[in-house]
C-alpha cells in the first residue's frame, strides 16, 4: 500500500516529464532528407544560384526547381556515379512525379518575405540568410542558418531600413 | 617555414587548377549582386554577355572564358564539351543568337552503340530574351585570341606561316587558286607579292 500512495505522489510529475519529453521530440527540429544526392557545390562553383532557383532574382520565392531545369543540361541521371536508386528516382520524376525537393528553410506563415526586395533591390547575397550552401557537396539535413527575427532587425537596423512589424508581418 | 607555405601555395595552387574544370585558369567567383545588378545594367553587350554566361551556367559545360574542356563521356567531340572561343569563324552574328537559341538537346555519340552523353545543351530561348542572346553573342564574339587576325594579315612576312596559307588555300604547283568560298575572305590579296619561299618547287 505505501509503495502504490508512493507512486500516485509521483504520478503527476512523471506524466509531466513524459509530455515534454514528448513534446520535445514531436516539435523538435526534424532532419530534412532529400531523395537525391544533389551537390551544391559542383553547380555553384561556375554558375549562379538563380540557374536553378529562378525566381531568387525576379520573385517573392526562390522556389525549389523541378525536374525540367534539370534536363536542360542533364541528358541522364546526373552525377558521376548515379546509384541504382538515383536512377530509379530520375526514371519515376521523368515520368511525371513531382520531384521530389523537400523544403528546407521555412518562414512562419505570418511573415511576408520578398527574395526579389532583398536580393535585387538590396543586393543581400544568399549566403546571408542561407548560410554556406553553395559549398555542400551532399543536401545539408539542417538548414545551415537559423532563420531568427532578431537577425532580421538586427540587419534591418544596419541598413537604415524600415522596421515596421507591417512590414514583414502580414 | 618558407618550405612548407610555398609547399601550400603550390597546393592551393593545384586546388584552383582541378577545380576550374578545365578552364584553364583559376575560377572567377560570382558576383556579388549588388556588383552584378550594376553589371546587368551596363551598356556595354559583351559586359552583360558576360554576367549572363556566368549566371545561366554556360561556364559549367564551356569552361571560364569559353576554353571548354569540360568532359561529357562519349560525346562526339571526344569526349569534351567544346570551347567557344573561335565561335566568331564558324558563326555570324545571327546564326550565333539561333544556335544558342535552339541548344543542343541531342548530342552526337562519338561511340554509335554506347550510352547518352549525360550533359546537353539547354534550349535558351525559352529561357533568355532575344537581347539576352544577343549580349551572350556579342560575349562570345569577343572571346576571339587577340592577335589571331593579325597573325592572319601579315602571313606574307613569315615564310612558315606562307607555306601553311599556301597549304590550305588550295594553291598548288602550277600556280593555280582555288576560289575562296563565297562570304568568305580570300587568304590573301592577288595583287600582293607572293612569299618567294613558295615560288620554289616543294
Amino acid at each position: 500500500v505505501t509503495v502504490v500512495r508512493r507512486a500516485l505522489r509521483l504520478l503527476p510529475f512523471t506524466g509531466a516529464f513524459v509530455i515534454c519529453a514528448g513534446g520535445g521530440m514531436l516539435f523538435a527540429d526534424r532532419p530534412t532528407f532529400q531523395p537525391y544526392a544533389y551537390n551544391h557545390a559542383v553547380h555553384t562553383a561556375k554558375a549562379d544560384c538563380t540557374l536553378c532557383h529562378r525566381g531568387a532574382r525576379d520573385g517573392a520565392r526562390a522556389g525549389l526547381p523541378s525536374l525540367e531545369v534539370c534536363t536542360h543540361c542533364h541528358a541522364t541521371a546526373p552525377g558521376s556515379a548515379p546509384s541504382a536508386r538515383d536512377r530509379a528516382v530520375w526514371a519515376k520524376a521523368l515520368q511525371g512525379s513531382a520531384p521530389p525537393w523537400n523544403r528546407l528553410y521555412r518562414l512562419p506563415a505570418h511573415v511576408f518575405f520578398s527574395h526579389r526586395r532583398h536580393v535585387t533591390v538590396a543586393g543581400v547575397a544568399c549566403e546571408t540568410c542561407h548560410g554556406d550552401m553553395e559549398h555542400q557537396k551532399t543536401p545539408p539535413k539542417y538548414a545551415l542558418k537559423a532563420l531568427k527575427m532578431r537577425d532580421c532587425i538586427s540587419c534591418h537596423q544596419q541598413e537604415k531600413v524600415m522596421v515596421d512589424c507591417t512590414g514583414c508581418h502580414r | 617555414l618558407c618550405g612548407c607555405a610555398s609547399v601550400l601555395v603550390c597546393l592551393a595552387f593545384t586546388a584552383c587548377d582541378i577545380g576550374g574544370g578545365g578552364g584553364g585558369g583559376p575560377a572567377d567567383p560570382p558576383l556579388p549582386p549588388r556588383a552584378a545588378r550594376q553589371t546587368a545594367r551596363s551598356p556595354d553587350p559583351v559586359v552583360r554577355g558576360a554576367l549572363l554566361y556566368q549566371r545561366q551556367g554556360c561556364r559549367l559545360c564551356h569552361g571560364d572564358a569559353g576554353k571548354g574542356g569540360v568532359a561529357n563521356a562519349n560525346c562526339e567531340t571526344a569526349g569534351k564539351i567544346n570551347g567557344l572561343t573561335l565561335v566568331k569563324e564558324g558563326y555570324s552574328a545571327d546564326e550565333l543568337v539561333t544556335k544558342i537559341g535552339d541548344g543542343q538537346q541531342e548530342v552526337g555519340k562519338d561511340n554509335k552503340q554506347g550510352p547518352t552523353p549525360p550533359l546537353r545543351m539547354p534550349v535558351y530561348r525559352e529561357l533568355l530574351s532575344k537581347q539576352d542572346l544577343s549580349d551572350l553573342a556579342a560575349y562570345l564574339f569577343s572571346l576571339y585570341p587577340k592577335g589571331t587576325q593579325a597573325a592572319e594579315d601579315d602571313w606574307g612576312t613569315d615564310d612558315a606561316k606562307g607555306e601553311q596559307e599556301a597549304d590550305d588555300d588550295g594553291s598548288d604547283e602550277t600556280g593555280d587558286t582555288k576560289a575562296p568560298a563565297p562570304g568568305k575572305k580570300p587568304a590573301h590579296d592577288g595583287d600582293a607579292p607572293r612569299n618567294p619561299a613558295k615560288a620554289g618547287p616543294k
